[in-house]
């Protein structure tokens, strides 16, 4: 091997060398700037993580908290050791539902360490992480939504409420009157008829005497003629038994309206008949003078629910019913008529509120339960009265609230509530929660 | 023998009613029916002297009815019984009624006020009148005077003060409010500016908006030596004239009796035009001024006619008194110088400024109305006048009508 062959060899082993270097330099530079990214991400995770509104959840595969975000901390109040390394069912049994399908979201609620519940609108996801799954959870505080829908409820039915003291202030005064009017009258009769006895017994007294005093007599038959007895014995029965009919008015009217107002957080079994009547009873005023009323209660079980959220759909609806009636009043037709039943169809109690109204124009249709959706004049309605006879019926009652119409003929309301399950959960309102497996 | 017709959808109110007004038998002559059509049946059988509605009835309610009486009755009183209040209703009934009842109602109120309606209608003894009057629904007014009105209300936040001064530029529109207040109230308002205050400017609103009560189409007057211009600038100078002319608490009362004096002429020359211009033809003829015309042919007055309506709308009986009587105070028993006095003094002085100073005045060519010498005499005021005059001299030099 000549020196030459070996120098050449030497030159470009290390033209490899400096090539290397080269590339190896490069290759490091990459890394670094990689690494850097890298960390940018983490910090950035790591921020979201804790920043987020919500609390962020990683469960394993065989159902273990792995790691949990310090808004999962203060919002389930405990401290990480209490939290992470323990199964996730601790904090909400639905958490056992995770699989390896699609990611979704639901309502739940999360044990808190106090022993209370926070109700938490859950989306997760699987991820996987080497060998097995894990799933991130982000849970979302729907206390403060829950309130504001409360609320709401609450304020529309003051309005309600609002809107009938004027009504139950009339469907009051008249009994009032009637029952003054009438007592006053049978006062001014009794006090005649005292009178009139009086000088019969004296008539009577002189006649047993032997001696029948001609003026005492005619005094007698002038008092009879000027009290009218005929008029009075004719008309005095009626008189009471329409004083006594209209004391029994205005008691059921009071009692309604106590019923009517009472406020109810829980569930409390009620039955819907009585809920429909002291309803009907309460808003009288409001479709009186537009429809009748022909009410056909047939035979419900007791129902677990809201009483007074029921009483305020009832309402609602009754009064869309008066007002639909209304607008096609004129002279040929005078009144409508407004249909209430009620009935057990397999395991549900069924209400209908029928109106031979207006009906509901097509193009509104889809509209009607949306909040604020309103075709009312201003001052008439705010649009909130389906809305939340919907959420009523659909999330605290998990039934269903539905409607047939045809224009020009009237409309059909019909309330579907469970029977059966006495303790009926309020069923999630999420449309999405395909793939879990109801409660 | 009274006939009074009593309406309510509600069975059991007519049959109590008519147990209370059992004694009452001998004197009155009772109906009772159960609807508005009902009603308007039993008017057509017999002419009632009263018909006492409630508001609220299926078909037609209490002020639709009103309304058919106004027109089929006029010379019938007019009452409201009812347990409803919402504003709108009430407002639309207190113009169409003469008193609002609220259920409950006791015998001796009820009695009280169908006295005291049917004795307004007796102090007019010509029976034309009482129909003329009693079938005003509407009368003429200044459209600029709406349009102010309507744009303050338009307003946000509009002010009492400022609609109760646009008020005030029209004889209508003051006595309309006058009448609604005192539906409301009961009670004994007499001037626009209480009147706005007790009724709140969303009332007002509803009135002129939701009832229309301002933009009701009003008959268009077009009489020979008749300008509404006129009769509303002469009424806005005496009242200016006249709330001097007294001394508190009677100043808002002068003012507003001064401003409507001429109501009756207003409401002739809308609703009585034949019997204006025959009015007036004795006035060109004889000489003579407007009211002694009118007494050669009847013995009524367009004062009477004025006071008829503002007593039928309810209004304080001193203003009525002052609008009745402010040609001749002298014919009405009353021993003080008070609101009829100014009343009487300012329209004389007001008629005489526009004669003397300012050359325009309602009718030219008919002669003004006297002083009644008599009575300023009597009360001792005979030296007062020249200090009158400069009063008036003075009021007259602002311009009345914006």
């Amino acid at each position: 091997m000549s020196e030459e062959v070996l120098q050449r060899r030497l030159d470009r082993a290390r033209a490899k060398v400096k090539i290397l270097e080269g590339m190896i330099e490069e290759k490091t530079r990459a890394l670094y700037l990689s690494n850097e990214e890298l960390a940018d991400a983490n910090r950035y995770l790591t921020l979201l993580y804790d920043v987020m509104p919500g609390a962020v959840l990683v469960i394993s595969a065989d159902g273990v908290v792995e790691r949990v975000n310090n808004v999962a901390l203060s919002l389930l109040g405990h401290a990480a050791e209490q939290v992470v390394g323990q199964p996730a069912t601790r904090l909400s049994s639905e958490l056992a539902e995770l699989s390896d399908d699609q990611p979704s979201k639901f309502e739940c609620e999360f044990n808190c360490v106090d022993g209370g519940a926070v109700p938490v609108l859950v989306s997760w996801a699987p991820i996987r992480a080497g060998e097995s799954t894990e799933f991130v959870v982000v849970a979302l505080d729907l206390r403060e939504r829950q309130a504001l829908e409360v609320e709401l409820r609450h304020a529309q039915k003051l309005e309600s409420v609002g809107q009938l003291a004027a009504g139950v202030a009339h469907e009051i005064n008249t009994p009032m009157q009637f029952i003054g009017d009438n007592v006053y009258f049978l006062q001014e009769a009794f006090e005649d008829l005292v009178r009139v006895h009086g000088l019969l017994v004296r008539v009577h007294e002189s006649s047993g005497a032997g001696t029948l005093d001609e003026a005492l007599r005619v005094e007698a038959s002038e008092a009879i003629e000027e009290a009218d007895v005929p008029f009075l014995m004719e008309r005095a029965p009626r008189a009471f038994e329409r004083t006594l009919e209209g004391v029994e008015r205005v008691s059921s009217i009071v009692s309604a309206m106590k019923a009517f107002s009472h406020p109810q957080t829980e569930k409390t079994v009620a039955d819907l008949n009585e809920l429909v009547k002291t309803t009907l009873t309460v808003a009288r005023n409001e479709y009186k003078y537009v429809a009748d009323v022909d009410m056909d209660l047939g035979e419900v079980p007791m129902v677990s629910c809201h009483a007074g959220d029921l009483q305020q759909v009832i309402l609602n609806l009754v009064v869309n019913a008066a007002h639909a009636i209304q607008s096609t009043l004129d002279d040929s037709r005078t009144k409508g008529s407004i249909g209430v039943r009620t009935e057990k169809v397999a395991d549900q109690a069924v209400l209908t509120v029928s109106d031979d109204g207006s009906g509901i124009p097509e193009a509104v249709q889809p509209r009607i339960f949306e909040p604020f959706f309103t075709t009312k004049d201003v001052g008439k309605g705010t649009g909130q009265g389906l809305a939340i006879s919907y959420a009523i019926v659909t999330e605290k009652h998990g039934g269903s609230l539905t409607f047939d119409t045809e224009v020009g003929r009237g409309t059909t309301f019909t309330v579907r509530l469970p029977l059966g399950t006495s303790d009926v959960q309020a069923a999630p309102a999420v449309a999405s929660k395909t793939g879990v497996g109801a409660p | 023998m009274i006939h009074l017709l009593f309406v309510d959808d509600e069975p059991a109110i007519l049959e109590g009613l008519e147990n209370r007004l059992r004694r009452m038998r001998k004197r009155w002559s009772m109906r009772f029916v159960e609807s508005g059509v009902a009603a308007l049946a039993a008017i057509e059988q017999q002419a009632p002297d009263v018909v006492v509605t409630d508001m609220r009835m299926p078909g037609m309610d209490g002020a639709q009815l009103l309304a058919e009486v106004r027109q089929r009755v006029p010379g019938s009183v007019r009452i409201l019984l009812s347990g409803y209040s919402d504003p709108e209703q009430l407002v639309r009934a207190a113009t169409r009624a003469d008193a609002i009842l609220a259920k409950p109602c006791d015998l001796a109120e009820l009695q009280s006020t169908i006295e005291r309606c049917l004795h307004v209608l007796d102090s007019v003894s010509d029976p034309e009148i009482r129909e003329i009057v009693g079938r005003v629904d509407t009368l003429p007014y200044l459209p600029a005077v709406c349009t102010a009105l309507e744009e303050e209300l338009a307003h946000d936040e509009p002010s009492g003060p400022r609609v109760a001064a646009i008020l005030e530029d029209d004889v209508y529109f003051s006595a309309r409010t006058l009448q609604v207040a005192n539906a409301f109230s009961h009670g004994n308002v007499g001037s626009v500016g209480d009147a706005v205050d007790l009724l709140g400017v969303q009332t007002l609103r509803v009135m002129a908006l939701s009832v229309g009560l301002f933009e009701s189409v009003a008959p268009r007057v077009q009489l020979d030596g008749f300008s509404l211009q006129q009769l509303e600038q002469r009424g806005i100078l005496a009242a200016r004239i006249a709330e001097r002319l007294v001394s508190e608490p009677h100043r808002n009362a002068a003012f507003s009796a001064a401003l409507m004096h001429d109501l009756g002429r207003l409401v002739l020359a809308a609703h009585a035009p034949e019997r204006y211009m025959r009015a007036r033809d004795l006035c060109l003829s004889e000489g003579i001024a407007f009211h002694e015309a009118e007494r050669r042919l009847t013995a009524v007055t367009h004062g009477h006619v004025g006071g008829l309506l503002l007593a039928r709308w309810g209004l304080p009986s001193e203003v009525v008194e002052a609008v009745t009587h402010h040609h001749s105070p002298s014919r009405a028993r009353h021993d003080a110088f008070e609101i009829l006095g100014a009343v009487h003094v300012a329209t004389w002085l007001a008629g005489w400024v526009e004669h003397e100073q300012l050359g325009e005045t309602l009718d030219p060519d008919v002669p003004l109305p006297a002083l009644d010498l008599a009575y300023i005499e009597a009360m001792g005021f005979s030296e007062r006048i020249p200090a009158w005059k400069s009063l008036a001299l003075e009021n007259a030099r602002t311009p009345v009508v914006a």
